[in-house]
């Protein structure tokens, strides 16, 4: 049986790799017998979004293939994805509720558990009001069940204390989107990579984070081998290997190279002049500026000036901006590496500036493409307003009139949600540890491995009263909960997962969930029964009734997704909103004719109208270089970069779970460079001691000259060893997003 | 120095010490390797210090018959061993050799729980000829050759002994090698008889082969030989059933002056340990 | 006689071909001059290098590597100390070892089942020269360069290990 299903996968997925990167592989086909039957579903893993099939055999998940009729990949999966089936039955997966008692965590009912939730958390809102209660969420979690615990907290609660780790993911790029555009969301999709003639990577390891992606990018490169890449990233990475130009930076001042490129941009005269004064507003962050002005502003940013700043060759920054400004479409990408920075909005308005001044947006193949590390940190947070200032489909708690439209749908009095945008992660967690929120629900997500400086909140989440749905146990997290419930876990229930390119798709229940776990929305739902609220949850009979209650939400925003009810979007490999009605297709490209919310009476002939502006116009802006809150010093003289590797997922409760996978990056390890390694008297597999202000880890070392010498690069997966005890929590004061990606460290022999 | 009256029985300590320092040392390396110590390295087979490698004759030899050449760092450090052996005989067996010393500690056992049965074997002690004794290494050494096959390291208890602590402790357990070594134990407790160091063993038979009348010998004058007692105490002292007073004790005896203590210990001496 | 005695017994006595460590020389020379002292697994840092028991068959005492638990990093401590010219004493650059040749299984290898996976690509200590990636995706072995250290095998993620090394000893006709 073993043989012939992968017989079967060699012969339907490897002949669509095939078909991605160009090559033919196997000309044979064998015949496919088995009981088995196919789901099509999504990824769980990251922001790609890639379709998967769902193998079920006698109620048993025994297989996962890429979906060949998914636009996205085709067919192609990564190693993660491919043994998914292999996690749903993972060994560590939590079959029954637990409650800590004597300070253990025993096995109970859930009639037990829930009341034990509801009764604590009743007990504090009378007490101390509803913002001594908190809700942490997560871009991993369906659209349904972020909307379900959205409405409970926001809308019946009453508090704006509800969160997700998008804060900790995306946020920078929700900052720059809404500042820049006014609408947060990338302009234009996927589509582009098949057609753009330069990719430029910020902050991006597309290799490893987004392998689906990386091989479009390969697959375009081999169609259009003149096709160029330009990276911009403090490391060498994997994606290295089929980049034309790398400005290795050091890490945290990249900000200068990119007003540089902006500044050759414009002497070169690569302008499209009409594009800037038909759709572009200048600003310096505070008040409207003159292009003029702007121009003044950028005289200081010389490529010497971001040479000396960053450490890279003054040719290299005009190389690339001549290759950005001589190349006709132009797709920009980059994840963390921007994101994740104390000027996270501000360098994420920088990539959005090029684009803006030589007009390389809104047509195919040029776009300003965030890419999202999480499956539905758009769809689910993003879009259903699961951070504390958000309401659903971009909607927000200040705006009077945003609150009274939800109000409206979640048949709650406007004056039950608070106007006062609640407590970002940070702040959240720092209440926490304060005292000031007593209660915390955790859905699928595991801060006490994700949080930066993890020792100074770790304490303040053991002694608040929290409860943890996840689906695995322990996770470092559920070891400390006061309350952990099993959820069920992906292919267990039913959804809607939304990706980097706005579009939406559904996932099937195809499997009883594992023991006595239940969906998360069903558990809030039995919350927000327990707590009194009952009315307004009682109609949530499937996830389609939570889904088209959402879908009201949408009705007329900028992400209408009014067209993709459940029964069409079971059909179709997703939709990618604005799509207003069932028999719409979909927009590739916002803000330009073909998208169905485009003004084309207010364009008056302008090809872009950012509808988000009050006067269509998008913002080019002038923000002051800004370096690491961190620098490296005598004390502290090393950089330290965190980041992921392709077999693993964030912090690993997935990942964990696969044999081979573990097999393949089995141990935490911190990557040096030889000359640091010989500096410092380190061994390749020898061990390392790498001490910031915060604290310090015993690590194996990994000689490697992807990193430069001065810095070091550690992997955020292994809980044994939580990078994140290092990492710095000073966080951008816009987004409200922590600066993991740099901090400075000292690295000595253990 | 000789006329002292204790000389064998300090002598004797120090061999006994000897013996447990080389059980302790077994033990060290390769818990010092783990902990990254690598200038000290190997086993009874060979053993390094830095770099001045030491190995064991026997294996020498039967590299050399199966790979017919001559490698000159192999040859080299065989001479330290060839060295003492032909200035102080097989001291090797009766100071280090961790199979001969826990053959002792099982004499020792029947000694004091079997006397009975230990002194009439004991008292059966015969030398053995040197065309028997160096007949057998012979044969081994032919049949390594011929049938290509490492007969030397199957056949080294040392070797097998201290090469099974260092892969204990690296932690991949113990082999059915051991079992060559147990079986030996076995076989010579029921039998009485100190067979395989007197006879079979082919790192003693090599070290052995280093055989001329001026080393290192234990020598016996009659006229000294005053005790009377029967059997005599030396006779019985000796661990490998060996006749002291007798000629033909080589190449058998491995010099551990247990004979000459036992006849100092009657205030005689008769015999001694000498060049 | 004899000649068939020798060809009986070494019938007995025929052992699996194992992986040995950096610098051996061609099979039959090495069983001749090992002399089993294990100083070679003793040196090794990473518990790479195994002492083979009697357990295994006639080559008791000799040093194996089993590349899917512990591979060989290369770091080229074992071949100096070789008392016995076992193990080349002058071979100290890691890209001269030559142990074996990784051999991949297309159809358990997972970029030829259409999924991404570049495990043994990314952790080849002869990076990108020794294993090299056919459009980015599937991995390919270079038998010019591979050293055989057996690390693509011990990461290898395939649901069955997909890519192994095969012994100098199996390859003695294939490449020198």
């Amino acid at each position: 049986m073993a043989l012939t299903r992968r017989e079967f996968l060699k012969n339907s997925a490897a002949s669509a790799a095939a078909a991605a990167i160009g090559v033919s592989l196997f000309a044979n086909q064998s015949v496919f017998a088995s009981e088995t039957v196919w789901h099509k579903s999504v990824c769980r893993y990251c922001g790609v979004g890639c379709g998967v099939m769902l193998g079920v055999e006698g109620g048993k998940p025994v297989a996962v293939k890429g979906d060949t009729k998914n636009t996205i990949n085709k067919g192609l999966l990564c190693v993660k994805g491919f043994y998914l089936h292999k996690v749903i039955t993972g060994k560590d997966r939590l079959l029954k509720p637990l409650i800590r008692k004597n300070d253990k965590l025993v096995e109970a009912s859930w009639d037990e558990a829930m009341e034990l939730v509801a009764a604590k958390f009743k007990e504090s809102i009378e007490a101390n009001g509803p913002d001594s209660v908190a809700f942490y969420g997560s871009g991993q979690a369906e659209t349904e069940e972020t909307y379900v615990a959205n409405k409970l907290f926001k809308g019946h609660i009453g508090t704006n204390n509800m969160e997700g780790n998008p804060r900790l993911c995306m946020a920078s790029a929700v900052g720059g989107y809404l500042t820049t555009f006014g609408a947060d969301e990338p302009v234009g999709s996927y589509d582009d990579l098949d057609h753009a003639e330069m990719f430029f990577l910020i902050g991006s390891n597309t290799a490893e984070s987004h392998p689906v992606l990386y091989d479009r990018l390969v697959a375009r490169k081999k169609a259009n081998p003149s096709t160029k890449i330009v990276a911009i990233d403090p490391r060498k990475t994997p994606t290295n290997k089929i980049i034309d130009l790398h400005l290795q930076v050091k890490p945290g001042y990249d900000l200068a190279v990119m007003h540089a490129i902006a500044k050759v941009l414009i002497e070169e005269g690569y302008t499209d002049e009409k594009f800037i004064s038909d759709s572009v507003n200048f600003s310096n962050g505070k008040e409207p500026i003159t292009y003029e002005e702007y121009k003044t502003f950028l005289k200081k940013f010389t490529p010497e000036y971001a040479s000396e700043q960053a450490g890279i060759p003054a040719e290299d920054i005009v190389k690339a901006a001549k290759l950005f400004g001589q190349t006709s479409r132009v797709v920009s990408m980059w994840t963390m590496g921007v994101n994740q920075r104390i000027a996270g909005v501000w360098l994420n308005n920088l990539i959005h500036n090029l684009h803006l001044l030589t007009g390389k947006l809104g047509k195919p193949g040029s776009d300003s493409l965030s890419l999202t590390g999480q499956p539905n940190a758009c769809g689910g947070v993003r879009e259903g307003g699961g951070l504390c200032h958000l309401l659903p489909a971009h909607r927000k708690v200040a705006k009077e009139a945003h609150r009274q439209q939800i109000a409206d749908i979640w048949n709650v009095p406007v004056t039950n949600i608070q106007p006062k945008p609640g407590k970002h992660t940070m702040a959240m967690f720092d209440a926490i540890s304060k005292g000031e929120i007593k209660n915390l629900y955790v859905m699928c997500t595991n801060p006490a491995h994700s949080l930066p400086n993890l020792n100074k909140y770790l304490q303040g989440m053991k002694d608040c009263f929290m409860v943890v749905a996840e689906s695995f146990h322990p996770t470092e997290t559920s070891k400390i909960a006061d309350v952990v419930l099993p959820a069920a876990f992906w292919g267990e229930k039913e959804g809607v997962y939304g990706c980097t390119e706005r579009r939406s798709q559904y996932m099937p229940k195809a499997l009883k969930p594992q023991g006595e776990a239940r969906w998360d929305a069903d558990i809030l739902i039995d919350l927000a029964k327990r707590l009194g609220h009952g009315k307004n949850f009682e109609h949530f009979k499937s996830a389609e009734d939570i889904w088209n209650e959402y879908l009201k939400c949408t009705k007329g925003k900028d992400m209408d997704l009014t067209g993709a009810p459940y029964s069409r979007l079971k059909e179709v490999r997703g939709l990618r909103w604005p799509v207003p009605s069932v028999d719409h297709p979909g927009t590739t490209h916002r803000f330009v004719e073909g998208d169905p919310l485009f003004p084309k009476d207010k364009a008056e002939g302008r090809r872009m109208y950012f509808y988000g502006k009050p006067d269509g116009k998008a913002v080019i802006f002038a923000r002051p270089d800004k370096g690491p809150a961190e620098p490296v010093d005598a004390e502290y003289p090393i950089a330290m970069m965190t980041g992921r590797v392709l077999e693993h997922f964030h912090t690993s409760t997935m990942t964990g779970q696969v044999p081979q996978l573990v097999r393949a990056v089995p141990k935490p390890y911190v990557e040096v460079h030889p000359d640091d390694a010989k500096k410092i008297g380190l061994t390749d597999r020898g061990m390392a001691k790498v001490i910031t202000r915060r604290g310090e880890l015993e690590l194996m070392v990994k000689l490697s000259d992807r990193p430069l010498p001065g810095n070091v690069f550690l992997p955020w997966h292994w809980p044994e060893k939580l990078s994140n005890l290092l990492t710095n929590d000073v966080f951008d004061p816009g987004s409200k997003e922590p600066e993991y990606k740099v901090c400075a460290c000292k690295v000595e022999k253990a | 120095m000789k006329n002292k009256r204790s000389f064998y029985l300090t002598l004797n300590r120090l061999r006994v010490l000897s013996q447990i320092t080389t059980i302790l040392f077994l033990i060290a390396v390769p818990l010092l390797n783990i902990v990254g110590v690598h200038w000290i390295l190997g086993t009874l087979y060979s053993i390094s210090f830095g770099k001045l490698d030491i190995a064991d004759p026997a294996i020498v030899a039967q590299t050399i018959l199966l790979t017919w050449n001559l490698y000159i760092p192999l040859l080299i450090a065989a001479l330290i061993p060839i060295l003492i052996a032909f200035i102080c005989g097989r001291v090797f067996c009766s100071w280090i050799c961790p199979h001969n010393t826990i053959s002792e500690w099982i004499t020792a056992f029947q000694k004091r729980f079997m006397t009975k049965r230990w002194r009439q074997y004991q008292k059966k002690s015969k030398n053995v000829g040197i065309r028997v004794y160096f007949g057998i290494l012979a044969t081994l050494l032919l049949v390594t050759a011929l049938f290509k096959t490492p007969l030397v390291s199957y056949l080294s208890p040392p070797g097998v002994i201290s090469s099974q602590i260092s892969q204990l402790i690296r932690g991949s357990g113990i082999g059915l090698e051991l079992a060559i070594v147990l079986l030996i134990f076995i076989a010579e407790f029921f039998l009485f008889q100190r067979y395989w160091c007197k006879l079979l063993c082919p790192v003693g038979a090599m070290l052995g082969a280093f055989h001329w009348k001026g080393k290192l010998r234990v020598q016996f004058q009659a006229a000294e030989c005053k005790c009377g007692k029967r059997p005599s105490p030396c006779q019985m002292a000796c661990p490998l059933q060996l006749e002291p007073k007798k000629k033909n004790l080589y190449p058998a005896c491995f010099n551990c002056g247990l004979c000459a203590k036992a006849c100092e210990n009657t205030g005689h001496k008769a015999i001694q340990l000498t060049f | 006689m004899i000649q068939s005695l020798t060809s009986i017994f070494s019938k007995i006595t025929k052992s699996k071909t194992y992986l040995r460590p950096p610098g051996a020389v061609p099979e039959d020379e090495f069983i001749s001059r090992c002399i089993k002292c294990s100083k070679c697994a003793q040196v090794c840092s990473y518990n790479s290098i195994k002492i083979l028991h009697l357990n295994a068959g006639k080559d008791f005492g000799t040093p194996v590597i089993e590349a899917k638990d512990i591979p060989c990093y290369l770091c080229m401590e074992c071949p100096r100390i070789c008392p016995s010219g076992a193990l080349d004493n002058a071979l100290v650059d890691k890209e001269k070892v030559r142990m074996g040749l990784a051999v991949i299984d297309e159809s358990k290898c997972l970029p030829f089942l259409g999924v991404i996976c570049r495990s043994c690509y990314d952790e080849c200590p002869i990076h990108r020269v020794a294993i090299v990636l056919e459009d980015e995706l599937l991995p390919r072995i270079d038998a010019e360069t591979c050293t055989g250290c057996g690390i693509c095998e011990s990461v290898c993620p395939a649901e069955e290990i997909a890519i192994t090394i095969k012994p100098l000893s199996q390859l003695a006709d294939k490449r020198k």
